[in-house]
């Protein structure tokens, strides 16, 4: 008898390979923090300036919203806790 | 900094984002409630994990230069996920799937290709189409799944291929049911419109009960999605709930029985946003359920107010409450609509003093001051009621907000109150809890 494996191992499109150690290029300089305090501007910016424009905010505020999600949780620093889901072989 | 009982979530938490090698300082469990004077000792002694004192620790690991290891980066692949697993015995894979964590501690059904390609069978959409994503908790990766791999978790879960258009509606919310947090989380969901009867969900006698295979196997599937598809319900990893909470095994999934609504009273889908013939399918998140008949002199209302205002639990500025058909109908006496009724309940209910005070320390130090009316509020005691609705959007009533554990609608009504009508009839019982609405998705779309 053969079964289905029930599980996914984190696979998403194009996001197969993704940075291993983001401590390296962080300790070494501020830039990274000074980059996230120039976008945090610029989001609390451009939100203000949304809220006054209906048309900007439909158009902006949304993505701008998803901005800020994506600091907050950036993805693309995302690399899965380990190689494989919790509790789950390598290869089966 | 962070306390030791969290040291496996936050090393895999940081090496996932990219820094394995992350500094850490931990301090010792739990800090929460611990007087003053304690945390300040905990701060001068040792970091329980490396026994190092942890002023020192801070201060090396704030100043210490990168190290070779730390310089090191590069990029992970993930291994390619295999379809079928290695032909075995029914019963060596039954264990297989225990071991690896992928059921909820009950047996399940074997997923074979057969069966899956069968409740495949039950939906327009492509199997390796995109359903969405869902993680733990916010901090953790979100995984993607398609309709095939919800469709083996449907298989296990004892699904027959006609509810799997409503399963695919759950997991397209993305919201697991397992969310990771030290409360133990759990989750609803009410089902409403013509699916209900299609599928032969039970809306009658013990309709939250188990005794109907809809109710049951479509719940039960959204904890295995929460867990295979979704990262969840790895103790000390992914799931911290300290005492685990049972409702997570079927999550509270029952219909709407919409054809015991007195009349002016709408469907749940229907107050929100959705047409009278669409099949929707409305997630909810809280912790706990009373289930309550109180026969009293007062009308019905009155004891549910009654209720509500001393109501508490984890969840306590959100409610839900589900009547059996002959209380919504004694209700409707009084109130023509949910509506109604859900704001008679916010607008009349207070909150408990002892409450009121301890998750208003600001007002507290008003009413300390003697600013009014926090003042006279106080001189009443803690056992009297405050004045303020805990029920109300904006109303200042307790601060907490939950709405970090799943996401809100954008158009919320004037109260965190949702009513929902379901039950055989067979007496005046209510079942109230902190459920709050988390939002709805459509059946029809999974068709």
């Amino acid at each position: 008898m053969r079964a289905a494996v029930p599980w996914t191992n984190g696979d998403r499109r194009g996001h197969e390979q993704q940075t291993h150690n983001a401590y390296a290029a962080r300790s070494d300089s501020a830039a990274p923090g000074r980059t996230l305090v120039i976008i945090s501007l610029f989001i609390r910016g451009a939100e203000a300036w949304g809220r006054n424009h209906s048309l900007r905010k439909r158009l902006l505020f949304r993505k701008m919203q998803r901005g800020r999600e994506a600091l907050m949780y950036p993805d693309d620093m995302d690399v899965r806790r380990t190689e494989t889901p919790p509790g789950k072989p390598a290869k089966v | 900094m962070i306390t030791m009982r969290f040291q496996e979530l936050v090393t895999t938490i940081s090496y996932k984002k990219g820094i394995p090698n992350m500094r850490i300082t931990y301090t010792p469990h739990p800090i929460t409630d611990r007087p003053a004077e304690l945390c300040r000792q905990y701060v001068a002694g040792n970091d329980p994990i490396t026994r190092q004192p942890m002023l020192e620790e801070i201060y090396a690991s704030l100043t210490r230069p990168p190290s070779e290891e730390d310089r090191k980066a590069g990029f992970l692949k993930r291994d390619p996920r295999p379809r079928l697993l290695p032909p075995d015995t029914p019963d060596k894979l039954m264990e297989y799937f225990h071991a690896q964590g992928f059921t909820d501690g009950s047996p399940v059904i074997l997923p074979t290709e057969q069966k899956v390609k069968e409740m495949l069978k039950a939906t327009s959409r492509k199997p390796d189409e995109w359903v969405g994503q869902m993680r733990p908790s916010p901090p953790h990766e979100a995984w993607y799944y398609t309709v095939e791999m919800v469709a083996v978790n449907a298989v296990m879960a004892g699904a027959k291929p006609e509810y799997f258009p409503t399963i695919l509606a759950i997991a397209s919310k993305g919201l697991t049911s397992m969310f990771s947090s030290t409360s133990s989380f759990a989750r609803m969901v009410v089902v409403n419109g013509p699916v209900v009867k299609e599928i032969g969900m039970n809306t009658g006698i013990g309709a939250m009960g188990p005794v109907s295979r809809a109710n049951s196997s479509i719940g039960r599937c959204w904890t295995l999605i929460s867990k295979n598809l979704g990262g969840s319900g790895k103790p000390g990893e992914t799931y911290l709930g300290s005492q685990g909470n049972p409702l997570n095994y079927g999550n509270l999934c029952f219909p709407e029985t919409e054809d015991g609504l007195p009349p002016g009273w709408n469907p749940l889908h229907v107050q929100k946003g959705f047409n009278k013939n669409d099949s929707v399918v409305s997630l909810f998140s809280g912790w706990s359920i009373n289930d309550i008949a109180w026969y009293s002199p007062l009308p019905i209302y009155d004891v549910i107010r009654g209720w509500l205002e001393h109501f508490f639990s984890y969840g306590t500025t959100q409610a839900t409450l589900i009547l059996d058909p002959i209380v919504a109908a004694d209700v409707a006496t009084k109130y023509p609509s949910k509506e109604a009724f859900a704001k008679y309940l916010a607008d009349n209910t207070g909150t408990p003093g002892w409450l009121y005070w301890s998750q208003n320390t600001a007002a507290l130090k008003q009413a300390q001051s003697g600013v009014e009316p926090y003042a006279t509020w106080l001189k009443q005691g803690q056992g009297a009621v405050v004045p303020v609705s805990r029920y109300n959007r904006g109303g200042g009533g307790v601060s907490r907000n939950p709405s970090f554990m799943a996401p809100r609608s954008t158009d919320e009504p004037a109260n965190s109150i949702n009513i929902v009508v379901t039950g055989g009839g067979t007496n005046t019982f209510w079942s109230g809890g902190d459920f709050g609405y988390a939002g709805s998705g459509s059946v029809d779309q999974w068709r």
